[in-house]
């Protein structure tokens, strides 16, 4: 799948993950929805091209859309990440505005997903 | 001669009942057990009001409808053509890249009665340019039923590696679910109220998201109905049913292997032996490990967070109780479309880590509304049995995963953060401990 329709994607699941989990109250659904995140997530970010195109959603109209990203490739920019993810904690209109500090604190305690799954990328190229 | 005759008799005695003596601790001491794994064979009767079910308007949803019954083993397969447009959100909650206008579908059912499994499979079909016709599976979901402690039936269901406890599901309102099965539910439901007012007394279950799984133990003409099942229910319900009618006996129905535990399941709660329904030791041995792990990594997250609230203060001021019962005797039930919440859950690590005292505890229970979708329960429910890697910093394991790794201050901090947040959402106020 080319990137463009990827990052369209993404923006979809990530809202549809959103509203399943939180407004039709349907985890299951939600899990299999965080699941292609996670998926459409590691496709775009082991490549240069896909991390500047996530990167270019940090400034999304969506604030669903900006906190995924932030929480993706908030090992890769910080400062910008964490920018949008105290914008959203402060003045955010949904659910994932009280989850930004366990976000934060992942990253202080280097437990973010993707910071682990691209250290272990490159652990596995160098292989 | 008599004397001695006595106390020989006397001796035996005494022999005799020293060596029932342990076998009779033993029987005793096995029923005090609550922990247990029962492998017996258990018997259910169940009646039925009528025997009458028109497969026939179930077939005709189908091109190709085929059902065969071989052993124990029940089959279904049938296809259908399903317009993309008409499945909201389906090509993103599929495991497979879904392409064109429609699909044609083949939903393959399996049931084994003896085994309990169950499994629902849908396969799309495709012509390829040669004339051939290409299958490749879309989804498959598997599932084990069984019969719970309190005697209703129920299912494990494996979706994405995660168990699933079909009862949990149900009471959370979710069986309808969505994607590629949402179409077929809805067509068919007419169908499956009908099938369930034919059989009569039954345990539905049915499956959330994406897919449902009906299976069916069905004594249709006689007297025992058993039914468990799926979303593609009424096809499967009566194709099952009617595949099972041979198998009938007596009116009762023989469940073998039926393992029951009453321990608490780290993934799906209350839940099965893990033996007996695949749920198996290694399995959550790993995801022990791994939550463990996760602990480890994120202790000073969780001391930095507690601070801002304080469980064990809490605690410390309320009155606590060696069980959850004891709770509920001393304070009562929590009323009508109402439910008592743990705010630091009731799981055996935490019961194990703070002590059931700190558990149940006036300082950690909370009244909520519960029992219908949407409630306050179960959007909590919900929260904590979805996976959030944002949140975890993994992608394996579901909030409530992570949260047992937790001490009791943050578990409480975040409970309760996100109690109030979403009682705000609702436009309802709760009374905090």
């Amino acid at each position: 799948m080319e990137n463009i329709k990827k990052i369209e994607k993404f923006k979809t699941v990530c809202v549809n993950r959103y509203n399943a989990l939180y407004v039709e109250n349907n985890y299951v659904k939600g899990n299999r929805l965080e699941k292609k995140i996670i998926e459409l997530g590691q496709e775009l970010i082991v490549s240069q091209r896909g991390v500047e195109e996530l990167k270019n959603l940090l400034s999304d109209g969506n604030e669903i859309v900006r906190y995924y990203v932030a929480s993706i490739i908030i090992s890769l920019y910080p400062e910008e990440s964490i920018l949008v993810l105290k914008d959203i904690e402060q003045n955010g209109q949904t659910h994932l505005a009280s989850n930004v500090k366990y976000v934060l604190l992942n990253y202080q305690e280097k437990n973010n997903y993707f910071e682990k799954f691209l250290a272990n990328s490159k652990a596995e190229k160098s292989k | 001669m008599k004397r001695k005759w006595l106390n020989a008799v006397s001796t035996l005695a005494l022999a005799f009942v020293m060596l029932l003596l342990p076998i009779f601790s033993t029987v005793d001491g096995s029923k005090q057990t609550k922990n247990y794994v029962d492998y017996t064979t258990q018997t259910r009767t169940i009646s039925a009001d009528e025997s009458v079910i028109d497969y026939e308007s179930i077939f005709n949803e189908y091109e190709d409808a085929k059902l065969e019954t071989n052993g124990s083993l029940t089959t279904f397969e049938g296809r259908q053509v399903l317009n993309l447009a008409d499945l909201e959100e389906l090509d993103e909650v599929s495991k497979k890249e879904l392409e064109g206008e429609q699909l044609n579908i083949k939903y393959k059912y399996s049931f084994d009665y003896v085994t309990d499994k169950v499994t629902l499979t849908a396969v799309s079909i495709k012509d390829t340019e040669d004339g051939e016709i290409q299958e490749e599976i879309i989804d498959t979901i598997e599932g084990t039923a069984f019969i719970n402690e309190a005697g209703n039936i129920d299912a494990v269901l494996d979706i994405d590696g995660e168990q699933y406890l079909l009862s949990e599901l149900q009471e959370a309102g979710m069986v309808e679910g969505c994607g590629l099965f949402k179409k077929l539910f809805k067509a068919i439901k007419k169908v499956t109220k009908t099938v369930v007012g034919v059989v009569g007394a039954i345990a539905t279950v049915a499956v959330p998201a994406v897919i449902g799984v009906v299976g069916a133990i069905t004594g249709v003409g006689l007297v025992a109905t058993v039914v468990v099942g799926a979303v593609a229910g009424a096809t499967i319900a009566s194709a099952t049913a009617a595949a099972s009618t041979a198998q009938q006996n007596n009116g009762k129905v023989d469940w073998e292997t039926v393992g029951i535990c009453a321990g608490v399941g780290a993934v799906v709660g209350a839940v099965v032996s893990g033996a007996a329904y695949g749920i198996t030791k290694a399995v959550q041995a790993a995801k022990a490990a791994k939550a463990a792990k996760a602990a480890e990594e994120t202790t000073k997250t969780a001391e930095t967070v507690s601070k801002a609230m304080s469980g064990t203060e809490k605690v410390s001021k309320g009155t606590g109780y060696k069980s959850f019962d004891a709770f509920k005797k001393a304070n009562g039930p929590a009323g009508k479309d109402q439910a008592w919440h743990h705010i630091v859950e009731q799981n055996s690590n935490n019961v194990s880590k703070f002590g059931a005292n700190s558990i149940h505890n006036t300082g950690n229970l909370v009244k909520i509304p519960s029992g219908y979708k949407g409630s306050l329960h179960s959007k909590i429910t919900g929260l904590y049995n979805s996976k959030a890697f944002d949140i975890t910093g993994d992608a394996s394991i579901t909030v409530r995963q992570w949260l047992s790794t937790k001490s009791f201050d943050f578990q409480y901090e975040f409970g309760v953060s996100k109690l109030l947040e979403f009682a705000k959402e609702l436009g309802i106020t709760i009374v905090l401990p």
